[in-house]
């Protein structure tokens, strides 16, 4: 209803197809390493703790962002947090509507700079912000060291 | 602080449509030569080119600055392409600022152009790689979900509802009527805003500006220049920029700290202590409604959490004690990234010159302010302009 232009596709102009050919493979850097080895082999999420002024970040980082020391200390911490913001989305990043809603939360732990951001699996009636939460992970034996070892957040 | 006085000396801006014929050095050759007729200048009488251009991805052209440069004005001149995300567009007039007010050059041409239809089913695929690529894209993050995150946590924060946010769009869409480059002009109401289809709660598609194609250009001079030109610079007074981490998940979500940090520097500059008092018309960046209202707070233009209601009361309006967004808005008039920072900038230029048609907020105003921001909330970028 608000788009009043009249071409709403290339294809109504002259046009031809193009691409950008390439595909990536990031490492998951020196922090990151750890965090998901650990998720991977122990179940811990960990945050990296700033021995100079003593910031806790997760997700874990090898320099302080506060006093730009470096960082070589790092700690386990509880799985769960604070539900601070959610969102139920209806539609992918290319405009496809989703079978079902996503539901996204950012979770965030106690005394610790920093969230994590996943899928929230919580009856409509409880998501409120403030609740608390909890990871859900995979099994030992079907995790891989990346995001999706880590199902969805639950209510506590 | 030794920096010498800059004016705007001339303005140019292209249709903002959602899908344009023009490629983008033709819609950057169009606004450029809009804004050099105006100024009265020929190309030869530009010493320096900025360009200002998001993503290299829109396009998918990884020498986009290059790729530009002929329809900017920029072949074999000193010219440099700038870019910080949805900030660039009063970025790019800053660092025209940087070039004159340091001596560098007399005359700079300041070029904001942004092509979004080329991407293709829509620009949100190139979006996706804004995203740490390890903790958030695996989750397919669309921006439109991060800033659901964010919205709900500024209106928990406040007990604001959908409706105090909705007015926003409803009063910039409806200023856009009289802009002539609008896009996506229209006399909508709160009903409206709020049955159009919801993306992700608690955002609906009306609450968005669009993807759009356009450009705009300015001139700037020094002072001696400015003055020969015309009879009605407008001054540059006060710049700021200024960015916060990309770990987003950081932030408090509520409150944009670093476009407090880049108003503050702009208003030391050009001398301002009380900007509610001082500043007659505003811009914030408005890509989201409830942007314009947080925006608003962090250039210091009321206290936190008063923004909604100040508009709904009628404060922000044209007629209002501090109207915002006369243009139209990004959510009005269309959001070609780059150069809808540019476009805000013209319409301060254009209102302080008392040349903003039926756009024109009444009251003669003498010093305005517009304001940018982007990538993953961490930029905000500030001009002050006063005649
Ligand atoms: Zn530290």
């Amino acid at each position: 209803m608000s788009f009043k232009e009249t071409i709403q596709s290339n294809i109504q102009l002259s046009y031809f197809e193009g691409q950008i050919p390439v595909n990536y493979q990031y490492t998951l850097g020196v922090a990151g390493n750890k965090f998901f080895e650990t998720l991977k082999q122990k179940g811990e999420f960990i945050a990296s703790v700033c021995s100079h002024c003593g910031v806790k970040t997760i997700y874990p980082l090898i320099y302080c962002e506060e006093c730009f020391n470096p960082i070589d200390t790092y700690v386990s911490i509880e799985l769960e947090g604070e539900l601070y913001s959610f969102t139920k989305c209806y539609r992918d990043y290319q405009g496809n509507t989703y079978d079902e809603p996503h539901v996204i939360g950012l979770i965030r732990f106690d005394g610790i700079k920093g969230g994590i951001i996943h899928r929230l699996n919580i009856n409509e009636k409880d998501l409120k912000l403030g609740i608390r939460v909890k990871a859900k992970l995979k099994p030992t034996n079907k995790r891989t060291g990346g995001l999706d070892d880590i199902v969805c957040f639950e209510k506590v | 602080m030794g920096f010498r006085k800059v004016a705007i000396v001339g303005a140019g801006i292209t249709k903002f449509v959602r899908r344009a014929q023009e490629t983008g050095p033709e819609m950057s050759y169009l606004a450029s030569k809009m804004a050099l007729d105006q100024a009265g200048l020929k190309l030869k009488d530009v010493e320096m080119v900025t360009l200002g251009t998001a993503p290299d991805a829109f396009d998918g052209v990884h020498m986009k600055g290059e790729y530009l440069l002929s329809g900017a004005g920029g072949n074999n001149k000193p010219y440099i392409r700038n870019f910080v995300g949805g900030g660039t567009g009063v970025f790019a007039p800053i660092h025209g600022w940087m070039h004159v007010a340091s001596g560098a050059c007399d005359v700079c041409l300041v070029v904001c152009s942004e092509k979004m239809s080329s991407c293709h089913p829509h620009p949100q695929g190139a979006f996706l790689t804004i995203f740490d690529h390890t903790t958030e894209q695996p989750l397919k993050p669309t921006l439109i979900w991060i800033f659901a995150l964010e919205m709900r946590r500024y209106m928990e924060t406040y007990g604001l509802t959908k409706e105090d946010i909705a007015r926003v769009a409803v009063k910039n869409k409806n200023n856009a009527l009289d802009h002539p480059s609008a896009q996506v002009a229209e006399a909508v109401t709160i009903e409206d805003i709020l049955n159009s289809e919801v993306l992700a709660e608690p955002v609906h598609r009306l609450d968005i500006s669009p993807a759009s194609d356009g450009a705009a250009a300015v001139v700037l001079a020094s002072e001696d220049v400015a003055k020969r030109l015309t009879d009605k610079p407008v001054w540059i007074d006060g710049v700021g920029w200024n960015l916060d981490t990309a770990y987003w998940a950081t932030k408090d979500l509520y409150y944009p700290r670093y476009v407090e940090k880049a108003a503050r520097m702009a208003y030391e500059m050009a001398g301002i202590t009380e900007p509610h008092k001082e500043i007659q018309v505003a811009e914030p960046y408005d890509p989201f409604d409830y942007k314009e209202l947080h925006h608003m707070e962090g250039l210091l233009l009321c206290e936190r959490g008063e923004a909604a209601r100040l508009t709904a009361e009628g404060y922000t309006a044209r007629t209002g004690n501090l109207p915002t967004c006369p243009s139209g808005g990004a959510l009005g008039v269309g959001n070609p990234i780059a150069a809808t920072g540019l476009m805000k900038v013209i319409e301060i230029f254009l209102q302080l010159r008392e040349e903003a048609g039926k756009r024109q907020v009444p009251g003669k105003p003498r010093v305005g302010v517009a304001q940018a921001w982007g990538d993953l909330m961490q930029v905000g970028t500030v001009i002050v302009l006063r005649r």
